[in-house]
C-alpha cells in the first residue's frame, strides 16, 4: 500500500461526494415548505390586489408574503442550518462513528470542510428555490424587470445569510459538545438567544420594575409608542437573526415594484450582510474547533463547561422572567420568592439532565449558588427602579420636547349593538415643545411617578427627546386611578388646543398636498422610521386624518342617538364654518375634567365624518380625539347658543317609545366576554356608543354574543324614565362599577347606554 | 514500523496510561494483553490517530499518527465498538472503505467473501457478532494496510472462523510489511499469533518482550525442601503465586533477573528437587495480575 498524498486526496474526495449525497434533505424540506408558504400568501395577495383594486399602480410586484409567513420563513431557514449542521458533524457525537471516521486517512480538518462545503452549496440552492418560485410567479403574472431581479437577490441573500448563521451556530456547539441532544438544545437556544433574551429583559421590566426605561412591544405597554418608537427589539435587531427579515420585509417587493424611484439602502443591507459575516465566521471556526476536539467526549454529557453555563444562564435568566411575571396571579412577596427560589430550582434540574451523576450534580452545585446569589441581586436592582432610573424625571432645561400616551387613551372600548366589544390602539400626545406644556407633562410625570403600583393595572409613558440629542422613555405599567386621571391633563396643553383650534377653523388645508408631503418625508425617515422622527410623522399623519375628518360632514344626534341630521341639512357653508370656530373655542378652554368627566348630561352629540371626495381610494384609519361621539354640553356655550339659533328638530326618545330595558354590570359583561376582550383590568376610559349611524362600524365585525341575552328585560315605566335620563352614549369612568343599559324600542330597534354606579341601585 | 513513544494519556484527573513505549516492526504482530480498563483500547485508539495523547507520540513509519491523513492512509482499525453505516449491506460498506482507501483490492474483497461465506447483499444490521466481526476483518484486509489495530478481533468468533482468521493474518503479514497491534483477552489467540507481547498493568507496560523469550524469561517451579520450610522465607524472594504444603512449594519467576535470583537464593536452602517448566502467556498473565487476584480472595473470604 501506498501512502502518499494522492490516496489522502482520493479520501477527502470520497467523503466530499458522500456529503454531497446526504446534505440535501434538510434543506430541501425547508425549501418546499417556504415554496409552499410563498407560493399561497403570494396567490392571496395577487388576489387581492385584483379583487379590490382597479388601479393600475396597485398591480405591483410581490416577492414576499405578509411580515409573519416571512418571519416563519426566516425562523425556519435559521434553524434548519443549526439542524443540517448537527446532522453533518453527528458522526462527533458518536463512539463507533469517531472510531472509524477518525482513524481513516483523511485529516479532521478535511472531514469538516467537506461538510461545511456540501452544506453551504445546499443552502445556497435551497435559499434561492423559493426566491425563484417567487421570482417566476411574479414573472407570469407581470413582467420581469431589472428590479425585480434585484430585488430577489436581496431576499435570497437574507435567506441564505440566515441558514449560514444557523450552521455556523450548529457547527461550533455540535463540534464543542458531546452529544446530539446538547447540540440541539445549545444550537437552539443560541439561535433564539436574542429573542429570548429580549422577551425576559422586557418581561422582567414589566413585572418587577413595573414599567420600563425602553418601549416594550410586547407586554401590555401602550400601543401608540410601539407603532413608532424604537422597542428594545429593534435596538437588538442586529442581534436577533430571526426577526431581521420581518423588520425589513417590503423593502425588496417596494423596490420590485419600482413604485419608488429609491434603491436600496446601505442600513437594508447591514443586517444582512452582518449575520452573513457572523455565519461564516463561525463556520470558518469550526474545523479549528474540531482540530481541538477530544474525540474521547464523543456521547458524553456536560464535556463543554463554557456551553453548561450558557445553558445554566438563559434557564435561571429565562425562570427568572417567568416568576417575575406571576405579579398578575400572585402577592409580591410571593412574586420575589419565586424569583429568588425558582432560579436555582431550575439550574440545578438542568445541571442534572446534563451531568446525570452525582458526582458531577454536587460540582455544579457551585452554579446553583451563583445563581440564586445573582437572581437575588438583580431582584434587588429591580426592586431600586433599576437604581432610581426608571422614577427620574428629567430637568426642563435639558428637554428638546416630549411625548405622552396617557393611561385614558390605554384601551378605548367601544360597545356597540353588534355586541363587539374592540380595544383601540391608544393614541400619543405631543410634540410638547413650549416651556407651560412641558412644565404640564413634567407634573404629569412626577404625580405618576408618585403614584405606581395601585392596582388598576392603567399604564401612562412619557418619551422625552433630549437637547443633548438622546432619548429617554419611561413607562409605567401599573398606576393609580389619581394618576391615570392626572394623564389626562395633556388635553390641556398649548400643544393640543393649538391642535383642535386648527382642525376645526383652518380653511386653506390642502389634504392631497399633505399626503404628498408626508409621502415624500417617508422616503426620507424610512431608515429611522421607527424613533421620534418617525413618531412625529406618524402624528402628523393622524393629524391628516382628522382634518379630512374635520372637514367633512358633520352630524348632529339627540342624548340617545335616536335622530339625527347632517348639519349642512341646516346649515349653510359659512354658517358651519362659525359652528366650528365656536366648537373650537369651547373645547380649548375645557378642562380635562369638564372634557371627560363631565356630571352633566350632554344635550347633543356630534359626529365627524372624512371628507371622502378628497381620497375616493383612501385607506385612512380614521383617528378621532379619543371618542367617535363629541358631546355637546349646557357649559359649552358658544356652540349650544351657535346651535339654538336653527331649528334642529330633533326628537327625544321618551319612556313611552321604549319597551323594556335590560341591565348587564360591567364586571358580567367583562367576564362573558373574557374571551373577546380579556382586559377586565383596563377601566378608565369606556366610550359606549349607540346604533345611530353605526352600521360601518358593524360591518366586517364578528358577531359575537352581546351579553344581553343572560339578562332579564325590565318593563317599569319608573325605571325606564330615570334610565333613559342617566344614561350616557360617551361614557369615561375610573373605578365605576357600572352598567351597560339596552333600551329595546317599540319599533323594534335598539340602543346601548352606560349607567354610572351611582345610578344604579 | 509502529513505534509507540512514551505515551500517556489522560482522561480529566484520570490518567488513563502512562509511559508506555514499544515497537512493532514491519511484518510482525504486538500482542496487548491486560485486565479489563486496563488502558489498551486507549492505546490503540491513540496509536490510530483517535484520541490525542498528553505526552508522548505514536509513530508510523516514522511520522506520528494523529490527524495525519497521508500516512493513515495505510492505516486500518477493528474497534471492539464495530460501525457499520445505517442499512448497509456487505457490499455497501465495501464500496464505502473503498471510497476511502485507495488501495482497496476487490478482488480480494470478493475471495475473502467466500471463504467467510458471506453475501454480498446482505444487510450488515442482520449479522450476528461474529458475523459483523468477520466482515470488518475483510474489510481490514481488503484495504491492503501497512498498520493494522485490532482491538477484540476474536471476540465472538467461533474455533473454526477464529483459526482462518489467525491464518489469513499470518499469511497476510507475511505477504506485506504490515505491522498489527492486536489487543484480545484470550491469550491463546495471541500466542499462536504474536511474536510480541506487552502486558499493560496499573497503567503501565509491565511486560514487553517476544513470545518465544517468555518460556526462557518466565518459569514456574516446583521445590521438593527435605524438610518443612516456613513460607515466610521463602516470600523474601521475587515469586509470584507462592503456595508452601510441607515440604512442597510451588512459585512463579518472572523475568531473568528475578530468575538469577531465585536460583542464587535456592542453593542456600535444603532443596531435595528442583522442578522448572516455562509458564504459558495466560500464566505470565495471571502472575502479574496476582495483587488483584488477592484482593478477590479478600472480597469472597
Amino acid at each position: 500500500m501506498t501512502c502518499n498524498k494522492s490516496s489522502a486526496d482520493y479520501s477527502a474526495m470520497y467523503d466530499l461526494k458522500r456529503c454531497l449525497k446526504a446534505q440535501w434533505i434538510l434543506p430541501f424540506i425547508a425549501a418546499l415548505v417556504a415554496c409552499f408558504i410563498i407560493i399561497t400568501g403570494l396567490q392571496n395577495s395577487f388576489w387581492f390586489k385584483e379583487s379590490f383594486s382597479d388601479r393600475a399602480s396597485e398591480y405591483i410586484h410581490i416577492l414576499m408574503p405578509s411580515a409573519r409567513r416571512v418571519t416563519f420563513i426566516m425562523i425556519g431557514y435559521i434553524l434548519m442550518g443549526a439542524l443540517t449542521a448537527v446532522q453533518s458533524l453527528s458522526f462527533l457525537t458518536s463512539v463507533k462513528q469517531c472510531n472509524v471516521y477518525l482513524s481513516m486517512g483523511i485529516t479532521r480538518k478535511q472531514l469538516s470542510k467537506n461538510r461545511i462545503f456540501s452544506t453551504l452549496i445546499y443552502l445556497a440552492i435551497f435559499s434561492a428555490v423559493p426566491i425563484g418560485a417567487s421570482l417566476i410567479l411574479n414573472a407570469a403574472k407581470l413582467s420581469v424587470t431589472g428590479e425585480l431581479i434585484f430585488a430577489a437577490l436581496y431576499y435570497f441573500l437574507a435567506l441564505f445569510a440566515g441558514a449560514v448563521l444557523g450552521f455556523g451556530i450548529g457547527s461550533v456547539f455540535t463540534v464543542s459538545v458531546g452529544n446530539i441532544f446538547e447540540s440541539l438544545v445549545f444550537s437552539f437556544t443560541a439561535c433564539l438567544m436574542p429573542m429570548i433574551l429580549t422577551a425576559c429583559i422586557e418581561t422582567t421590566f414589566t413585572y418587577l420594575v413595573n414599567g420600563a426605561v425602553f418601549v416594550n412591544e410586547n407586554l401590555g405597554m401602550n400601543g401608540g409608542f410601539t407603532d413608532f418608537c424604537s422597542t428594545l427589539s429593534d435596538k437588538l435587531l442586529l442581534f436577533d437573526p430571526m426577526k431581521y427579515l420581518e423588520a425589513v420585509e417590503g423593502i425588496g417587493t417596494k423596490f420590485a415594484s419600482g413604485t419608488s424611484a429609491r434603491t436600496l439602502w446601505a442600513s437594508d443591507w447591514l443586517p444582512t450582510i452582518a449575520f452573513l459575516i457572523i455565519g461564516v465566521l463561525l463556520v470558518a471556526l469550526t474545523p479549528e474547533l474540531l482540530k481541538k476536539r477530544q474525540a474521547e467526549n464523543a456521547g458524553m454529557f456536560g464535556m463543554n463547561k463554557g456551553a453548561v453555563y450558557f445553558g445554566v444562564s438563559v434557564v435561571s435568566l429565562a425562570v427568572f422572567a417567568f416568576s417575575g411575571s406571576m405579579m398578575f396571579y400572585l402577592e409580591k412577596a410571593a412574586v420575589y420568592a419565586l424569583c429568588v427560589l425558582l432560579p436555582p430550582v431550575a439550574a440545578l434540574i438542568f445541571i442534572a439532565i446534563i451531568y446525570r451523576n452525582k458526582k458531577d450534580i454536587a460540582k455544579g452545585l457551585k452554579a446553583v449558588g451563583a445563581v440564586a446569589l445573582a437572581d437575588a441581586l438583580l431582584l434587588g436592582i429591580c426592586l431600586t427602579g433599576v437604581f432610581g432610573i426608571y422614577t427620574a424625571v428629567p430637568d426642563i432645561e435639558d428637554i428638546a420636547y416630549a411625548y405622552v400616551s396617557p393611561a385614558a387613551s390605554d384601551f378605548i372600548t367601544t360597545f356597540s349593538n353588534s355586541g363587539r366589544t374592540e380595544e383601540f390602539m391608544s393614541e400619543v400626545y405631543g410634540k410638547f415643545e413650549s416651556e407651560d406644556d412641558l412644565k404640564t407633562v413634567l407634573s404629569v410625570h412626577e404625580k405618576v411617578k408618585d403614584n405606581l403600583g395601585k392596582g388598576n393595572h392603567s399604564s401612562v409613558c412619557f418619551v422625552y427627546k433630549m437637547k443633548n440629542g438622546s432619548e429617554i422613555v419611561r413607562y409605567y405599567r401599573d398606576v393609580s386611578d389619581e394618576a391615570a386621571k392626572e394623564s389626562l391633563k395633556v388635553v390641556e396643553t398649548k400643544w393640543y388646543r393649538d391642535l383642535v383650534t386648527d382642525l376645526l377653523t383652518n380653511d386653506d388645508f390642502d389634504a392631497v398636498k399633505a399626503e404628498e408631503e408626508l409621502s415624500n418625508r417617508y422616503d426620507e425617515i424610512r431608515d429611522d422610521y421607527r424613533s421620534l422622527e418617525g413618531a412625529e410623522y406618524e402624528l402628523k399623519w393622524n393629524t391628516l386624518s382628522l382634518y379630512t375628518q374635520y372637514c367633512g360632514e358633520t352630524a348632529i344626534t339627540n342624548s340617545t342617538l335616536s335622530d339625527g341630521l347632517p348639519l349642512s341639512e341646516i346649515m349653510t357653508k359659512a354658517q358651519q364654518k362659525q359652528f366650528r370656530q365656536c366648537l373650537a373655542q369651547d373645547i380649548t378652554s375645557m378642562t380635562a375634567e369638564d372634557m371627560f368627566f363631565n356630571p352633566s348630561e350632554p344635550l347633543y352629540y356630534l359626529n365627524f365624518y372624512l371628507d371622502e371626495s378628497w381620497f375616493p381610494d383612501s385607506s385612512f384609519n380614521l383617528i378621532y380625539l379619543g371618542r367617535e361621539l363629541v358631546p355637546v354640553y349646557e357649559s359649552m356655550t358658544n356652540t349650544v347658543n351657535f346651535l339654538n339659533s336653527f331649528n334642529l328638530g330633533l326628537k327625544q326618545l321618551t319612556a313611552e317609545d321604549i319597551r323594556s330595558l335590560q341591565v348587564l354590570p360591567l364586571e358580567d359583561r367583562f367576564d362573558i366576554n373574557a374571551n373577546v376582550n380579556g382586559s377586565v383590568h383596563y377601566r378608565l376610559d369606556m366610550t359606549v356608543r349607540g346604533s345611530y349611524k353605526s352600521a360601518e362600524y358593524e360591518t366586517g365585525m364578528t358577531v359575537y354574543g352581546d351579553g344581553f341575552e343572560y339578562c332579564t328585560e325590565i318593563t317599569d315605566k319608573a325605571v325606564i324614565e330615570k334610565y333613559l335620563s342617566a344614561q350616557r352614549a360617551v361614557a369615561c369612568f375610573i373605578g365605576d362599577n357600572g352598567a351597560f343599559v339596552k333600551f329595546n324600542l317599540k319599533n323594534g330597534t335598539t340602543f346601548v347606554g352606560y349607567l354610572s354606579e351611582s345610578v344604579i341601585p | 514500523m509502529i513505534e509507540v513513544k512514551n505515551l500517556t494519556k489522560k482522561f480529566g484527573s484520570f490518567t488513563a496510561i502512562e509511559d508506555i513505549s514499544f515497537s512493532v516492526a514491519d511484518s510482525s504482530v504486538y500482542g496487548l494483553i491486560g485486565y479489563n480498563g486496563a488502558g489498551k483500547t486507549t492505546l490503540l485508539k491513540c496509536a490510530a490517530g483517535i484520541y490525542r495523547t498528553d505526552k508522548g507520540k505514536v509513530l508510523l513509519d516514522g511520522e506520528n499518527s494523529y490527524d495525519n491523513g497521508e500516512i493513515r492512509q495505510g492505516l486500518f482499525y477493528i474497534p471492539d465498538d464495530m460501525f457499520f453505516i445505517s442499512n448497509a449491506t456487505v457490499e455497501g460498506m465495501a464500496r464505502f472503505y473503498k471510497g476511502m482507501y485507495k488501495s482497496f483490492d476487490t478482488a480480494l474483497f470478493e475471495k475473502l467473501l467466500r471463504v467467510f461465506s458471506l453475501e454480498k447483499d446482505a444487510k450488515l444490521r442482520g449479522f450476528s457478532k461474529g458475523m459483523k466481526r468477520q466482515a470488518e476483518i475483510i474489510y481490514a484486509l481488503s484495504c491492503r494496510p501497512d498498520f493494522m489495530l485490532l482491538d477484540e478481533v476474536f471476540d465472538g468468533l467461533d474455533p473454526q472462523k477464529k483459526e482462518i482468521c489467525r491464518n489469513l493474518f499470518l499469511e497476510y503479514i507475511a505477504d506485506s510489511k504490515c505491522s498489527v497491534i492486536i489487543s484480545s483477552h484470550s491469550l491463546g489467540d495471541l500466542a499462536n499469533l504474536c511474536d510480541h507481547v506487552g502486558l499493560i498493568n496499573g497503567k503501565r507496560l509491565t511486560v514487553n518482550c517476544c513470545v518465544d523469550d517468555i518460556a526462557l524469561m518466565n518459569k514456574k517451579f516446583r521445590v521438593l525442601f527435605s524438610q518443612s520450610i516456613p513460607k515466610e522465607r521463602l516470600e523474601v524472594l521475587p515469586v509470584k503465586n507462592l503456595q508452601v504444603q510441607g515440604p512442597v512449594a510451588t512459585f512463579h519467576v518472572l523475568g531473568s533477573d528475578n530468575l538469577k535470583k531465585v536460583q542464587t537464593a535456592m542453593q542456600a536452602l535444603p532443596v531435595s528437587e528442583i522442578t522448572p517448566a516455562p509458564l504459558t502467556l495466560e500464566e505470565v498473565f495471571l502472575s502479574e495480575m496476582e495483587a488483584q487476584s488477592n484482593d478477590l480472595q479478600q472480597i469472597f473470604g
